[in-house]
């Protein structure tokens, strides 16, 4: 009774606040008193249910429950376990995948992400933790969801996520990171039972070991899914035809992230993007870290750009730590962003945004001091190379700097941090 | 129902204060125009600077009034408050008391 009092909303209005309330909140308003209880047990409040966090503390009984009570309304369902600040999805190009660390006993652990203490044993997502996504026979709780990410779930593997994929055919935005699920797997699945998807990021548990993806699904993947405008398949062993036909598949393809991908030289590049070719359309190309990348292939593209191709790009990345593949020899690497034609770029499209961030040569062994600027032992000077337009915002951005170690934060759906005056570019929102 | 020039519209649990507010928040929004964004922000964030009892009454006749643009920055403005606290916190600041039996009442 003396809750009505000092609460003064009726269960309605309760309902509509809690549902803007984070999935964390909501449990622990939900433990202050039974009218909240009652409240925080309304569907309207699992609209979204985000239970990612730090450290393993959710277990499958606590995803079985969020789901059953969303009944028919679950549109987003985020779940595993993300190290660091980062909460959300992530577009940084350091890899997410990390092991389960090992859970200790502690006396109680708060849900604060900042303060990550080591939850029970218990708290371990196992391989039939997306199972309530299927239940109920007909009316599963699945058909509704739009996103569904999943990050470091050790042990869920092809079979339950293409289970759970077959309970979603409304799925719109699929994140999958850490997983140990293999490319031609889930991409199969993706296409059998996702025909709606948008958007796709997959990040390899076995960076470069995974080269499994094969040109008929490839072609499975382009046929059924043609809505698809987002695809980041990064730390896979993706060959240049693969990419080729993926890229000329997608029509309304806008951003492609195949960062840490092995094998790519970018030869998949040549003789895209012109008039109403498809890969016409695309705004973003990230290419980080990819080991086999040739300057040749790159310098070519840029040709491609000045000529009036691709556009619509306004982001490229071509950092790589280890430089890029120089011209005939494979083991010699190209370090120096020479090649690329600056002032060209800026003067015919300075919408453009390129990031190519190499080490000096020789950085690896020989470490040099700069008193100036350095973060770790492994920084080096850099040297930017900033111009802006007055027409525009953006400008173009070129490094010679050490690769930092440190990720930057991720923002939602946006290039990575690393361009230092990110507060000018032209984002990206998928 | 309109007769002689005005209409009766009872508004006989909202009392005057809130009205006064109410009717400030509908000012403020009627403005509105494109280069007045920003100023609209600043308005609504000062709005919803009230204790949570004034809050309370305001999403009530809000509601009443089916004014939704309202209702939603009250709403949030109060998810606000109780977002990102312990079950113990909340029960603090709202001045709840614990009421469960023994068997109910967990915690995540």
């Amino acid at each position: 009774m003396h809750n009505g009092v000092v609460w003064a909303l009726p269960s309605d209005l309760t309902i509509k606040v809690f549902s803007l309330l984070d999935t964390q909140s909501l449990c622990y308003a939900a433990a202050a008193c039974s009218f909240f209880q009652n409240c925080a047990a309304d569907p309207a409040c699992y609209v979204d249910i985000d239970l990612i966090t730090v450290v393993p503390r959710v277990n499958n009984a606590v995803v079985a429950t969020m789901v059953q009570r969303a009944g028919k309304v679950p549109q987003s369902l985020k779940l595993g376990c993300v190290p660091g600040p980062l909460a959300s999805s992530s577009g940084s190009s350091q890899p997410l995948v990390n092991c389960i660390r090992k859970s200790t006993d502690t006396a109680r652990f708060s849900w604060n992400d900042k303060r990550s203490r080591q939850g029970k044993e218990s708290s371990i997502l196992t391989r039939s933790c997306l199972a309530p996504l299927s239940a109920n026979g007909e009316s599963t709780p699945g058909a509704c969801l739009r996103r569904l990410h999943l990050y470091n779930i050790e042990r869920l593997d092809s079979t339950s996520l293409t289970a759970a994929l077959s309970a979603c055919p409304s799925l719109l935005d699929l994140e999958i990171v850490g997983l140990n699920v293999e490319s031609r797997q889930t991409l199969e699945s993706i296409s059998t039972f996702c025909p709606l998807i948008e958007r796709i990021f997959f990040e390899s548990s076995k960076t470069g070991r995974d080269d499994s993806l094969k040109l008929p699904t490839c072609n499975d993947l382009v046929n059924n899914c043609p809505h698809l405008s987002s695809l980041s398949l990064r730390g896979f062993r993706l060959h240049d035809y693969k990419a080729r036909v993926l890229i000329k598949g997608f029509r309304k393809l806008r951003y492609i992230d195949f960062s840490t991908s092995y094998s790519i030289t970018g030869a998949f590049l040549k003789n895209l993007g012109g008039g109403s070719a498809s890969g016409s359309l695309l705004q973003v190309l990230i290419l980080r870290d990819c080991m086999h990348l040739k300057e040749v292939e790159v310098a070519r593209f840029l040709e491609a750009v000045l000529a009036g191709d691709f556009g619509h790009l306004n982001y490229l990345d071509i950092s790589n730590r280890e430089g890029l593949v120089s011209e005939g020899d494979r083991n010699h690497r190209c370090y120096s962003p020479s090649f690329i034609p600056v002032a060209r770029l800026l003067d015919e499209r300075p919408n453009l945004c390129v990031l190519a961030e190499f080490p000096l040569e020789g950085s690896f062994n020989d470490i040099e001091f700069d008193s100036g600027d350095m973060d770790s032992e492994m920084n080096l000077p850099s040297h930017l190379i900033m111009s802006t337009s007055d027409s525009s915002a953006s400008f173009m951005s070129i490094s010679e700097s050490s690769y930092s170690s440190d990720p930057s934060s991720g923002s939602d759906d946006s290039s990575s941090g690393y361009d230092e005056s990110s507060d000018d570019v032209d984002h990206v929102s998928i | 129902m309109v007769e002689d020039d005005f209409t009766f519209i009872p508004l006989s649990n909202i009392d005057i204060e809130t009205l006064i507010k109410i009717i400030e928040y509908m000012k403020k929004h009627a403005e509105k125009t494109d280069s007045k964004e920003e100023d609209i922000k600043e308005f609504n964030k000062d709005f919803v600077k009230k204790t949570l009892n004034e809050l309370f009454v305001l999403v009530l006749a809000a509601n009443y009034l089916h004014i939704n643009s309202l209702m939603k920055l009250l709403c949030q403005s109060i998810a606000d408050r109780v977002n990102d606290k312990t079950p113990e916190a909340i029960r603090n600041i709202f001045n709840i008391t614990y009421d469960f039996t023994p068997e109910k009442g967990k915690d995540y």
